[in-house]
C-alpha cells in the first residue's frame, strides 16, 4: 500500500515541469539561507504567494524544496563570513569558520552540506514511521517543560560557546533573554521597557538582532587599517576525504538526528535549537571537547544533521495534530491548508498519500540541495578570495535590506546598528554572542511558560519536582552548572589521593 | 570591466522601470495578520489574499506580526502611511476592542472595513475529561469558582469571549490561563494542562469528528453538523435564556484601512474583495474550515459593527476584564 | 588594548550596573501591572517577574565575573584602584590607535546611512553613495573599480529584490 503512493507521488515528482520546480525552489532557498538576513520562514512566506496558483502538487514540491535550501543554505555564510545565514545556523560557524580560515573552507562546506543532507533523510524516514509515538511524546510537554526546555538551550549554549568560561556565556544568555522582555508582555499585554514607544512595544525583532551581532564584529574588522589584507586561500572540496570524515561518524550523524526531530516536534522550538543540542551532545561524549570551536569537522557535522533533521521533527505534528513544529513549519501549514489538505488526525483518511507524497519530495529535495549547494559553493567559496574591504560594504547593504524585509519597517534596520554595537562591545570582551541569539528567542517562551504555569499552579513550584521529564531536565541543569563550577573535578581529585 | 558598468546599467534601469507606473497598484501591497501564521485569521486572510490579489493584478503579501492580542501588528498598519499598500486583516473582537483595552484612541469607525466571515466559539474538553455536556462545565464551574481552568488564545481573542460567555451564563469565573495562540491553547488541551478550550470551531473541528476531543457546546444559534453523525449541539439548547444576549458568538474576520484613502482606489478594493468573496476556491476554503461567507461592504461592515463591538465591549466591561467605560468611546449596549 | 582582566572589570561592573536597573524596572513593571486596569496582584504571576529573576541572576553572575578579574592569577590582576587608574591611562591611547579611529569612522559612516540617508533619499542613491564612500574611504581600489563595483552591486541588489522576489525596498 505504502510503496504504491511512494511510486504515485515519485512518479508526480518527477515529472520535467515539477523538477524544474525543485531545482529552482531549492535553488532560491539555498541563496536566501546564505543570505544573512533572509531566513528560512521569509523564504517559505515569499514563496508560498508565488506559488499558490501552481497545481497543487507544484507548489508543494517548490515549498519544500525553498524550506530545505533555506535551512541548508546557511551554513556556508556561517563557514566562510562567520555570519550564520539563518539563525539555524549559529552552531556551525564555531567550527566551520576555524576551518576556512585554515584554507579548508571548501571541504567544511562539502561536510556541512553532506551533514544537512543526511539529517533530512534520516528524519524522513523517522516522519514515515514514528509519527504517531513521537506525537505522543510532544504533547508530554507542558508549560513548566518547555520553561526548563528554554533554561536548558541557553545554559548549553553558554557553556559551548565560552570557552573555559561559563559565566560569560551564561551572562549572554541572560542578556538576550532580557532583551525578549522588551515590548507588550503576551500574556497580560502589560508594556514592559517600552518608554511609550510604538515600535518597542512591538518586541525587538531576533533577525536584526543576529545580524547585528554576528555581523558587525566581521564587518568592522575589515576597517582595520592595519594588515587585513589577509586573504583566504581558496579550497577544493576533497570529497573523498570529506565523506570519510562523515562516515567516520555516522553515530554521530544518527544521534544528532534522533535530536534534531526530537527537538522539531517540540511546538515552539526549532531548527535553531535543534542545531545546539546536537552539537553539545556530541562535544559531551567527544574525548577530546577541547577541540570543539577549533575546526574540528564533528562539530561541524553534529549541528548541520541537527538542524536538518528538525525540518522532518516539525513536519511531524503538522501532520497529526495540525500544529507546527517550528517558525517555518508554521508557514508550510498555512500553505497546506490553502492548498486544500487538512493536516491533523483526519489526515491519513482524507488524503492517505499526503504523508508519503511529502516524504518523497523532503528526499528529493536533500539530493538536489546537496548538489545544488556544492555548485553554488564552487561560487561562493570565491567570495574567500574578494578583499573583505570590497565585500563588506555590500555586505552590509545586505543587512540593511535584510532588516528592512522583515516587517517593513526602517526601526528594525536601527535596532540592527544598535546590536551591532553590542556585538562588537561582547567581542572586546570575548562574550560570546550565540547565546545572546538563542536568549532572545527563547525568551518568551521562557517568560510565558513560567508565568503559565505558576498561574495554573497558583504559584507553586512544587509540580516541576513531580513531572518526569522536568525532573530529567533540572539534574541535567544542576550536573552543568556544578560541573562548571568543578565541583566534579575536585571530587575526583580528591577521590585519587585515596585511591592511591 | 565593460560588462560590470553595461550590467550595472542595465540593473538601474530596470529598477527604475518598476518605479513608474502610475495607477494603483503599482507594487505589491502588504496584508499584515497581527497573529502567528497557521490560525483561522492567517488563513482567512491568505485565502482572501491570493482571491483579491488576482483581481487586483499584484501579489498580496501576508506579514505575520503577532503580538500584545493582535494589537502590535494592528497599530503598526495604523501607524503606516495611507496609501493602500499596507493593509490588516484581524478578527473584529479583538480589533473592536482595542479602545477599552487602551492600546488606542481610535476606534473602528475610523477604519475602512470589509467583513468576510464568521467562525462560532466551540467549547471543547480533552477526551478523558469527566465533562459530557456542557450542563457539567458550567455547574462545575459555578460549584469552584475560580479553579475551573480555560486555555485561549489570550485575553481579546475569540476564545477569551467564548470563556467569558460562558462565564455570564454561568454567574461564576472561571481560571483564565493565557496561550501564545489557538495552536498552543490547543496542544495545552491535549497535554491535559487546562479543563476547557473555548476558541474556534474552525481550529479543531478535525480533531472533533476523529474523537480526540470532546465538544460540548457551540456558540451559535443552530446545531453545527461537521460530519454525519457527528453534531455539537448549540449552547441555545441548554440554556436559551440566559444565552440569547450572546449568541451568535464568534471571530469575524474582515480586511481593514485606516480612512483617508481615495475614492478611486477604495472602489477598486471594493471590487476585488467582491470578487474574492465570491471566488470558488475562497468559498471551497470556507466551507473545508467551518467558516460562515458574509460578505459586506464598507457601509454595510460599519453598520455591524456598531452592534457587534457594542456587545464585546460591554461583554469585557460587565466581566470586568477591563476597567475603560465603553461610553467614552461612544459604544451602545446592545 | 587594555589588557584582558581590566576588560573583565569594566565589562561586568557594567553588568552589574545593568542588572540593578533590570531588577528595578522589573518591580516598576510590576507595579504597574498591579494597578488599574491590569490588576495583577500575585509576584508569581506578574509579567515583572521574569525581568526581576532576570535582573538578580545578572547581577550575580556579573559579580562572580567581577571578583574573578580580581583575583590574582598568571595574567596578572590589579585591585580595584589600579584598575581604575589603569583605565584612565588607557583612555588618551584610545585616540592613537589607528585601527580603532578607522573601525569608528567605518562605524559613523554606516550609522550616516542608516539614520540618515536611508531616510531622506531613494533607497538606490542612497545605497549607492555609501557602497561609494565606504569603498573609497577603505582605499578598497583604484577610482574606477569603486564605481564600477558600486554600481555594479547597488543594481544587483535592486535587480534580485525588487523584480525577483518583489520584494519593495525603502
Amino acid at each position: 500500500m505504502a510503496w504504491q503512493y511512494i511510486g504515485e507521488a515519485m512518479g508526480v515528482a518527477l515529472q520535467p515541469y515539477n523538477l524544474l520546480v525543485l531545482v529552482l525552489s531549492t535553488g532560491v532557498g539555498l541563496v536566501m539561507g546564505i543570505l544573512p538576513g533572509l531566513s528560512a520562514t521569509m523564504a517559505i512566506a515569499l514563496l508560498t504567494g508565488i506559488t499558490f496558483n501552481f497545481p497543487t502538487q507544484s507548489a508543494l514540491i517548490s515549498l519544500i524544496g525553498v524550506y530545505v535550501g533555506a535551512i541548508s543554505g546557511g551554513c556556508q555564510a556561517a563557514i566562510l563570513l562567520n555570519i550564520p545565514g539563518t539563525p539555524a545556523s549559529a552552531a556551525t560557524a564555531l567550527d566551520g569558520f576555524p576551518l576556512a580560515r585554515r584554507g579548508e573552507g571548501g571541504l567544511a562546506i562539502f561536510i556541512a552540506t553532506s551533514a544537512s543532507c543526511l539529517g533530512t533523510l534520516l528524519s524522513v524516514i523517522f516522519v514515515l514511521t514514528l509519527t504517531p509515538l513521537l506525537t505522543a511524546f510532544a504533547l508530554k510537554f507542558a508549560s513548566w517543560e518547555f520553561f526548563l526546555l528554554s533554561i536548558f538551550g541557553i545554559l548549553i549554549c553558554g557553556t559551548l560557546t565560552a570557552q573555559g568560561n561559563a559565566i560569560k556565556g551564561w551572562i549572554s544568555g541572560v542578556l538576550g533573554l532580557l532583551v525578549a522582555q522588551v515590548g507588550l508582555d503576551s500574556v497580560d499585554t502589560v508594556a514592559r521597557f517600552t518608554y511609550g514607544n510604538v515600535n518597542l512595544m512591538a518586541t525587538i525583532q531576533l533577525i536584526p538582532v543576529m545580524i547585528g551581532l554576528f555581523g558587525f564584529p566581521e564587518i568592522v574588522k575589515a576597517f582595520k587599517v592595519s594588515g587585513s589584507e589577509e586573504v583566504m586561500s581558496l579550497s577544493k572540496f576533497e570529497m573523498t576525504k570529506g565523506l570519510c570524515l562523515v562516515g567516520r561518524h555516522i553515530l554521530a550523524v544518527i544521534r544528532s538526528a534522533f535530536i534534531g526531530v526530537g527537538v522539531g516536534i517540540i511546538p515552539g522550538v526549532g531548527e535553531d535549537v535543534g542545531g545546539w543540542l546536537s552539537y553539545w551532545a556530541s562535544k559531551a561524549r567527544s574525548k577530546l571537547p577541547e577541540s570543539f570551536g577549533t575546526g574540528n569537522p564533528l562539530g561541524i557535522i553534529s549541528a548541520e544533521t541537527g538542524n536538518n533533521a528538525c525540518i522532518g521533527g516539525a513536519i511531524i505534528p503538522i501532520m497529526s495534530l495540525a500544529v507546527p513544529g517550528s517558525a517555518p513549519a508554521a508557514v508550510l501549514l498555512a500553505a497546506f491548508f490553502m492548498h486544500g489538505y487538512r493536516p491533523g488526525p483526519l489526515l491519513l483518511t482524507e488524503s492517505p498519500g499526503f504523508v508519503y507524497s511529502i516524504s518523497v519530495y523532503l528526499v528529493l529535495a536533500s539530493i538536489a540541495m546537496w548538489a545544488l549547494a556544492l555548485l553554488v559553493a564552487k561560487g561562493t567559496v570565491r567570495i574567500l578570495r574578494v578583499n573583505k574591504k570590497i565585500l563588506m560594504p555590500i555586505i552590509f547593504m545586505l543587512c540593511v535590506i535584510g532588516s528592512y524585509l522583515i516587517n517593513y519597517n526602517m526601526f528594525d534596520v536601527k535596532v540592527m546598528f544598535v546590536f551591532g554595537l553590542v556585538g562588537l562591545a561582547m567581542t572586546a570582551v570575548k562574550v560570546p554572542a550565540a547565546p545572546f541569539l538563542l536568549g532572545v528567542i527563547l525568551g518568551p517562551m521562557a517568560d510565558s511558560n513560567l508565568r503559565r504555569a505558576l498561574r495554573l499552579y497558583d504559584g507553586s513550584f512544587a509540580t516541576m519536582f513531580q513531572r518526569p521529564i522536568c525532573v530529567f531536565f533540572l539534574i541535567v541543569i544542576a550536573c552543568m552548572i556544578l560541573s562548571q563550577m568543578g565541583v566534579f573535578r575536585r571530587l575526583r581529585k580528591k577521590k585519587a589521593p585515596e585511591a592511591a | 570591466m565593460k560588462k560590470f558598468v553595461a550590467a550595472g546599467l542595465l540593473a538601474m534601469a530596470a529598477s527604475s522601470l518598476a518605479f513608474g507606473a502610475d495607477d494603483w497598484p503599482s507594487k505589491n501591497i502588504n496584508l499584515t495578520v497581527p497573529y502567528g501564521a497557521g490560525g483561522t485569521t492567517d488563513l482567512t486572510a491568505r485565502a482572501l489574499a491570493n482571491a483579491m490579489g488576482k483581481d487586483l493584478g499584484v501579489t498580496i503579501n501576508v506579514i505575520n506580526t503577532p503580538g500584545a492580542g493582535g494589537s502590535a501588528g494592528s497599530l503598526n498598519v495604523q501607524n503606516a502611511p495611507v496609501d493602500g499598500y499596507t493593509m490588516l486583516a484581524n478578527g473584529m473582537l479583538a480589533f473592536a476592542t482595542m479602545p477599552v483595552n487602551g492600546y488606542t484612541e481610535k476606534t473602528f469607525r475610523e477604519w475602512d472595513v470589509w467583513i468576510a466571515t464568521y467562525a462560532p466559539n466551540c467549547i471543547i474538553v480533552p477526551k478523558d475529561s469527566p465533562y459530557n455536556t456542557i450542563q457539567d462545565l458550567i455547574n462545575d464551574i459555578k460549584k469552584r469558582p475560580g479553579q475551573v481552568t480555560a486555555g485561549t488564545a489570550g485575553i481579546g481573542s475569540g476564545g477569551f469571549f467564548g470563556a467569558e460567555t460562558v462565564k455570564a451564563i454561568a454567574g461564576a469565573n472561571y481560571k483564565h490561563i493565557p496561550y501564545a495562540g489557538g495552536g498552543p491553547a490547543l496542544t495545552g488541551l491535549l497535554a491535559g494542562e487546562v479543563d476547557f478550550v473555548p476558541q474556534l470551531l474552525a481550529e479543531y473541528k478535525d480533531l472533533i469528528i476523529a474523537g480526540k476531543v470532546k465538544a460540548l457546546a457551540v456558540l451559535a444559534a443552530e446545531d453545527i453538523t461537521l460530519a454525519p453523525g457527528v453534531v455539537v449541539p448549540s449552547i441555545m439548547k441548554s440554556y436559551p435564556n440566559e444565552a440569547k444576549k450572546f449568541v451568535p458568538m464568534g471571530e469575524v474576520t474582515a480586511i481593514l484601512l485606516p480612512k483617508g484613502l481615495s475614492e478611486d482606489k477604495l472602489k477598486k478594493i471594493d471590487k476585488a474583495f467582491d470578487v474574492a468573496t465570491k471566488d470558488k476556491a475562497f468559498l471551497d476554503f470556507c466551507a473545508a474550515r467551518s467558516f460562515e461567507v458574509i460578505p459586506k461592504g464598507r457601509a454595510e461592515s460599519q453598520q455591524f459593527l456598531e452592534g457587534f463591538a457594542g456587545k464585546a465591549v460591554y461583554i469585557l466591561y460587565d466581566g470586568g476584564a477591563v476597567s475603560i467605560d465603553p461610553a467614552k468611546f461612544n459604544f451602545k449596549r446592545p | 588594548m587594555l589588557p584582558p582582566r581590566n576588560r573583565d572589570f569594566v565589562f561586568s561592573a557594567a553588568l552589574v550596573a545593568l542588572g540593578v536597573y533590570a531588577t528595578c524596572e522589573g518591580f516598576a513593571v510590576y507595579e504597574r501591572a498591579a494597578a488599574p486596569p491590569f490588576k495583577i496582584e500575585a509576584m508569581s504571576v506578574s509579567p515583572g517577574l521574569f525581568p526581576i529573576i532576570l535582573g538578580i541572576v545578572l547581577v550575580i553572575l556579573s559579580v562572580l565575573l567581577l571578583i574573578k578579574s580580581l583575583i590574582p592569577e598568571e595574567g596578572g590582576s590589579l585591585a580595584p584602584g589600579e584598575q581604575l587608574a589603569a583605565l584612565a591611562a588607557w583612555l588618551p591611547t584610545l585616540f592613537r590607535n589607528r585601527d580603532l579611529i578607522n573601525m569608528g569612522i567605518g562605524v559613523a559612516i554606516m550609522g550616516v546611512y542608516v539614520f540618515g540617508l536611508v531616510k531622506n533619499l531613494p533607497y538606490w542613491a542612497a545605497s549607492l553613495i555609501f557602497v561609494l564612500g565606504m569603498l573609497l574611504f577603505l582605499r578598497a581600489g583604484p577610482w574606477w573599480k569603486v564605481i564600477v563595483i558600486s554600481l555594479a552591486s547597488v543594481g544587483g541588489v535592486l535587480l534580485l529584490f525588487q523584480v525577483v522576489f518583489r520584494a519593495a525596498l525603502p
